[in-house]
């Protein structure tokens, strides 16, 4: 049986992976003006930060592993100039 | 292309044999895969003139604080999205603009299908500017592709609909009689297709999830008639 909440994950996991794959779309560059230049570093970091403005979409997909949760995506994804 | 365009001449099959000959001017023939890219040819047009207005600072979009980067129209196939700062003159500009482009391109906007929303607007402009533009009056959590703009996904009121088509879902195969292993290709694959859209943008929160993993076990044991019976879980 397929675990619904682990496909809700992992399509929100796409967004991250959208952001760091370099490409100049709308929604990005939206994302950027609301929340900054360092917008990849918002997402490699341990702790939760994120403005106090921000929408509980983007807390969601920043804390995309909850809260004192095992942050898989950052150990699994490898930066390679 | 012209001659899907303008092609020449149809007939239509009456109890399996072809009547005379139609003679078609021009237009397209219903189901034509040439038509949605036309339609988008044509909606390009809108973009072009909203595109044109920024410009010439007629039309002033949404702007981010200390950022160059400018929203005013969002497009869609045929769903078309503006965002703007609230002032006489983007009112003024928006309606000029839809009658243009009604003028120029022949298609009709459903004014009654259209909505104007204020956020943070001050409620005699917002009277003033449904009364310019004759639309109807929306409400912030509004559906936009599909999906709820402006609700809290996090409450679990926002997803009822969803667990309600679920389960209506379930209910209207549960008469068939469908084997076990049936009944699991069928809740993997139509079953949990169903809210991949609404997954792929929101979080679900962790009651919806129960709800449906309950909807779920319920249907793949339970089986024929809906009765209750034991869930094995692994």
């Amino acid at each position: 049986m397929r675990d619904i909440k682990v496909v809700n994950i992992s399509l929100l996991a796409k967004w991250r992976w959208r952001l760091l794959v370099g490409s100049n779309t709308l929604w990005k560059e939206v994302l950027i003006a609301k929340y900054g230049d360092n917008i990849s570093r918002m997402l490699e970091g341990d702790s939760y930060l994120w403005p106090r403005f921000s929408s509980s979409w983007w807390k969601d997909i920043v804390n995309l592993h909850g809260f004192g949760g095992n942050p898989w995506f950052n150990s699994e994804v490898i930066r390679r100039v | 292309m012209k001659t899907c365009v303008c092609g020449r001449s149809m007939s239509i099959l009456v109890n399996g044999s072809p009547m005379e000959e139609i003679n078609i001017q021009r237009g397209l023939k219903q189901g034509d895969p040439l038509a949605p890219f036309l339609f988008l040819v044509v909606a390009e047009g809108f973009s072009g003139l909203m595109r044109n207005a920024v410009n010439v600072n007629l039309y002033e979009g949404f702007h981010f604080a200390g950022s160059e980067v400018e929203v005013s129209h969002l497009q869609y196939a045929d769903d078309t999205f503006c965002i703007g700062t609230p002032s006489v003159e983007n009112v003024w500009t928006i309606k000029a603009l839809l009658q243009g482009f009604e003028l120029a391109s022949g298609l009709k906007i459903n004014f009654a299908k259209s909505c104007l929303i204020g956020v943070n607007v001050q409620t005699d402009f917002m009277d003033m500017a449904y009364n310019f533009l004759h639309c109807s009056q929306g409400s912030l959590p509004f559906r936009y592709l599909g999906l709820l703009v402006g609700a809290n996904h996090r409450k679990s009121t926002t997803w009822q609909p969803m667990v309600d088509l679920l389960d209506r879902r379930l209910n209207s195969w549960g008469h068939k009689y469908i084997s076990f292993g049936g009944r699991i290709v069928l809740l993997n694959l139509v079953l949990n297709s169903i809210p991949i859209y609404y997954l792929s943008f929101m979080k679900m929160p962790v009651v919806v999830w129960k709800k449906l993993v309950r909807l779920q076990r319920e249907f793949l044991w339970g089986g024929v008639g809906g009765g209750k019976k034991i869930n094995w879980v692994k």
